[in-house]
């Protein structure tokens, strides 16, 4: 076997491959975030990190005096559920469970938020409910959806509080 | 974001391509060469299938689409109902006291949206009591009230009108736990929560958050019927004289402390006793919550006035308590120890408040233990004194839930 300089190709691949990774790697970071994403008709493109907690605390109940907000949330033990009761909440699932029993009892609210039981789910009731809000792996949003920037920022962006 | 993905596909493509085989296939037709041998028509058949299947798939995703959104149509009236209920045991060294079980309030609450706009909500109490039963003497019983029913109507989160009965919104304990023995960390309430201040009242009220940035402050306004001629009642049957209660509460709960609320209310009414003397009540109160459990803390206190509308002599009375938690972040994070001081200063000279007859000071402390997310044992000590009295020694164990 002829033994020689690697050809100039290869150095050009290793290069590539290299750059390649490490996009990916970017990547793989952002797919770790979680999204805020709500039906396409909701009048808000950005919330402040306080606003989107208002939101899901159930404290804020109307995007508009026409449009009501109807809170969409993973069922226990979805990674996403986890962050967001470590994040928005601050609660473990029993204080979230008891936050929500309080809140109806003080008849501020009819009912708790709608539970959904995957990422799929919780896309198409998106879609299907008029002011609806619901948080899904980044990595899992297809095109088309809204997707509500938190301060400013999109997932996978520096700064962005969901992960 | 587009950019990114076309600069890294055109990378992953060539990079693919330096490592290609390379592979023979028809130069016309594209196709490799055994889809060239089997002919066109096949390709037309596989075509053809596939776009069928295609279809069946679309169209049963429709469906799926379509029973999806029958499902999550909103149907009024949504009746939901959840009650609460506790068992305790009780021993003092109280004189004419005995020791036993006792079963506490059975609550019942109805919530349910009739509209988009509008739900209603209730609360029925059925409360064991000795005289509450038939016959003569009276056998115990349980002793039925509709503790709140409230229609209310949704304007925006920024004006919600109410009618019907309430948990009057001028005490955080009150309008927050009052029969939901399972929501509190204590078996009690404190005392205060009881004739010192009303604790229902009739009418209406407008609520909802004011444009206030990061303090988010929210508003409490209502009038109806306060105090009954026995005050520990509302007006339910009518208002006692034509003097409207008042109400005016403000509360906030900052976004920089998130956890913590604190607020104050005003409340006003003329109490019309049996004997027909008059009083001009004036509350005010105030509290201050940490509502997160490591710790919890509570404060909150009222001053209430009362002004004789012959002669206008005037009388003071406070109250206050505050209570510690803290849920001990060990054995899953179910025991939760607090502790509570109370303190009262009531001037007994008051003929409106001559029935009153509350502990001067109240010392507890307790554990709770969270058996499972709806259900809780608390074991407690409470030490009271009244004044010119000895020492009251209690100890109490409860099971409440919610179901």
């Amino acid at each position: 076997m002829k033994q020689g300089k690697t050809p100039f190709k290869y150095w050009i691949a290793a290069l590539f491959t290299g750059l390649i990774l490490a996009s990916f790697s970017q990547r793989a970071m952002a797919s770790t975030d979680i999204a805020l994403v709500a039906h396409p008709a909701v009048p808000i493109d950005n919330l402040s990190f306080p606003e989107a907690r208002k939101i899901f605390l159930g404290n804020r109940q109307y995007w508009s005096e026409d449009l009501r907000i109807t809170l969409l949330i993973r069922a226990p033990v979805a990674r996403e559920r986890d962050i967001m009761l470590k994040t928005f909440y601050q609660m473990s699932e029993a204080q979230f469970r008891q936050y929500w029993i309080s809140k109806i009892f003080r008849a501020e609210v009819t009912a708790g938020p709608k539970v959904v039981f995957s990422s799929e789910m919780a896309l198409e009731l998106v879609i299907l409910i008029p002011g609806s809000i619901t948080f899904v792996d980044a990595a899992q949003i297809p095109k088309g959806l809204k997707l509500i920037k938190i301060d400013g920022r999109l997932p996978g962006e520096n700064g962005y509080p969901l992960h | 974001m587009n950019a990114s993905i076309v600069f890294r596909s055109i990378l992953f493509l060539f990079l693919f391509s330096l490592f290609l085989p390379e592979t023979k296939g028809s130069a016309e037709t594209g196709l490799p060469p055994e889809a060239e041998k089997a002919g066109p028509h096949t390709d037309m058949e596989t075509l053809l299938e596939r776009i069928e299947n295609l279809e069946k798939q679309a169209k049963k995703k429709t469906l799926q689409q379509d029973i999806l959104k029958a499902k999550i149509q909103p149907v009024y009236p949504s009746l939901k109902m959840i009650g609460f209920t506790d068992f305790t045991f009780s021993t003092t060294d109280a004189p004419g006291k005995s020791t036993g079980f006792r079963e506490g309030q059975f609550v019942l609450h109805f919530s349910s949206a009739l509209s988009q706009r509008v739900s209603y909500f209730a609360e029925i109490s059925m409360t064991p009591r000795k005289d509450a039963g038939t016959g003569e003497p009276t056998a115990s019983g349980f002793n039925v009230e509709v503790e709140r029913s409230i229609i209310r109507l949704d304007q925006g989160d920024q004006l919600k009108i109410s009618a019907g009965r309430f948990h009057t919104p001028i005490n955080w304990w009150n309008n927050t736990f009052h029969h939901g023995a399972w929501l509190q960390t204590s078996i009690g309430r404190p005392q205060m929560i009881g004739s010192f201040i009303p604790v229902h009242f009739l009418g209406g009220t407008l609520e909802g958050s004011l444009p206030s940035g990061e303090l988010n402050l929210y508003y409490h306004l209502g009038v109806g019927n306060g105090r009954g001629e026995i005050i520990s009642r509302a007006g339910d049957a009518g208002d006692i004289n034509n003097r409207p209660a008042w109400l005016i509460n403000i509360v906030s709960k900052p976004d920089r402390f998130f956890g913590l609320q604190f607020g104050g209310s005003v409340y006003g009414d003329r109490i019309t006793k049996t004997d027909g003397q008059e009083f001009d009540e004036m509350i005010t109160a105030a509290h201050i919550v940490w509502n997160k459990e490591n710790p919890e803390f509570i404060l909150e206190g009222a001053n209430i006035r009362h002004k004789a509308k012959a002669g206008g002599e005037v009388f003071y009375h406070q109250a206050f308590y505050i209570q510690v938690a803290y849920r001990v972040p060990v054995f899953h994070a179910a025991l939760k120890p607090y502790a509570r001081f109370e303190f009262s200063d009531i001037d007994q000279t008051d003929p409106a408040f001559e029935i009153l007859d509350l502990f001067k000071k109240t010392t507890i402390t307790g554990i709770r233990y969270d058996l499972t997310t709806l259900a809780a044992i608390k074991l407690e000590y409470r030490r009271q004194k009244k004044k010119g009295a000895s020492e009251i020694n209690s100890g109490f164990a409860q099971i409440s839930f919610t179901f």
